[in-house]
């Protein structure tokens, strides 16, 4: 089968088994547009951007084996990896981290497979709620994730009370959650 | 299970990469041992794919990998595929998924989440400073984001008389457990608190009561002493 007709997540199993680089390469065409978008929107000029597209493809081939698609989409994992790509590059501070492993963990209760499938399939139903956002929702949520901005930086840049761009960041997200995982 | 939870605003900002290093600490703490705030950063964490897919020019191609590169991106695979062979530099550094470099140290106890085990090791080798015979504090090295990061350890049965907070602060708790007029606090709750309202704590009969707190920066010190005068002064 050809390469571009596979899913990003059976995409992402041929690159980790068999260390195949036209999967790899379908993969950098897939998401190479999005991570372009991604990082000049949070303000990185095109050099940069293109710096840190490589840096996200190379973990991406350097680590397509830790992915598991029973943890959630390959679009999920590879936005993981772009906000870790851009704190990395951002350097200002250590970004802590949940370890996977770590013994204190406390284990979530057992998933229904009704959860499970919910997870798999919300890709398309979380962009349509996006879209249907209140703009002053969804530009705040789109300044939070692209420009990696504080609630307070948000607040100063758009003249708003803090507690008001809070509260906006908590609609928007119920009312996202709500179709993500009611 | 815990049952005091950090706020939404905060999970979001946590999985977007919008948190600075001290509550980055804590809500990666938190959500190890709370599986419910970690199921929140996970749907963040979707909704970050979401906002991913939206910044391409044209999101609405479902078979974006069978549109070919334009000659930029084409020169920018093939400058790429060459470095597929190379070695990580940084391998140390390097994270792919939430997961860390595989370095990072965990405590074998299972107590320390590992996020600050790192910073601090073992809780009963640690450099515990004693302030009071009820009260040890053990800070952590300044993170650069100006905030005050520490253990605080407070002796069963003890109490924590009437205190208020300037800024905002933020106690998860590790080990022992606590009432206050907010309600009882364990191993994963978290207290935040955002007010100068006067409160006290009354520490659980059993075991020592551990934290960590993160208290917003320049104010904390002059809250601490003020906080440790009223202690010693026993109002």
């Amino acid at each position: 089968m050809e390469a571009a007709q596979l899913s990003a997540e059976e995409l992402m199993a041929q690159v980790a088994s068999e260390r195949d680089r036209r999967a790899f390469t379908a993969l950098f065409q897939l998401y190479t547009p999005r991570l372009r978008g991604f990082f000049v929107r949070g303000g990185a000029t095109d050099e940069v951007a293109d710096e840190l597209i490589q840096e996200v493809m190379l973990r991406i081939w350097r680590h397509a084996g830790h992915y598991s698609p029973e943890r959630g989409r390959a679009d999920t994992w590879v936005f993981r990896i772009a906000r870790n790509v851009r704190s990395d590059r951002a350097g200002r501070y250590k970004r802590y981290q949940l370890e996977p492993s770590d013994p204190a963990l406390v284990p979530p209760a057992p998933e229904t497979p009704e959860e499970l499938a919910q997870r798999r399939r919300s890709a398309h139903t979380v962009r349509e709620a996006l879209a249907a956002l209140p703009p002053e929702q969804a530009d705040i949520l789109r300044a939070v994730y692209f420009g990696a901005k504080s609630m307070q930086a948000v607040a100063d840049e758009q003249s708003l009370p803090l507690g008001t761009v809070k509260s906006r960041v908590r609609l928007g997200f119920k009312r996202l959650r709500e179709v993500l995982a009611p | 299970m815990p049952q005091h939870h950090l706020p939404d605003d905060t999970l979001l900002a946590y999985a977007a990469g919008a948190l600075g290093e001290s509550e980055s600490l804590l809500v990666a703490c938190h959500i190890t041992l709370c599986p419910r705030c970690r199921h929140t950063v996970d749907v963040a964490e979707q909704l970050g794919a979401a906002m991913l897919q939206s910044a391409a020019p044209t999101p609405h191609s479902p078979s974006a990998a069978s549109t070919d590169l334009d000659s930029h991106d084409a020169a920018l695979l093939a400058d790429l595929l060459p470095k597929l062979d190379d070695r990580p530099e940084s391998a140390a550094t390097e994270r792919a998924d939430s997961a860390p470099a595989a370095e990072i140290a965990t405590d074998p106890k299972g107590i320390v989440p590992a996020p600050l085990f790192d910073l601090i090791g073992d809780l009963d080798r640690a450099p515990w400073q004693r302030k009071l015979p009820s009260l040890h504090i053990l800070p952590l090295p300044p993170p650069a984001d100006d905030k005050l990061v520490s253990l605080v350890r407070l002796a069963p049965g003890s109490k924590v008389p009437l205190h208020a907070h300037r800024g905002t602060e933020a106690a998860l708790v590790l080990t022992g457990g606590f009432t206050d007029d907010a309600g009882h606090f364990v191993r994963g709750d978290v207290s935040v608190r955002d007010d100068s309202k006067l409160h006290k704590q009354r520490i659980d009969a059993g075991e020592p009561c551990i934290w960590l707190l993160v208290a917003d920066g320049p104010f904390m010190p002059r809250s601490l002493v003020g906080w440790l005068a009223r202690l010693l002064f026993g109002l």
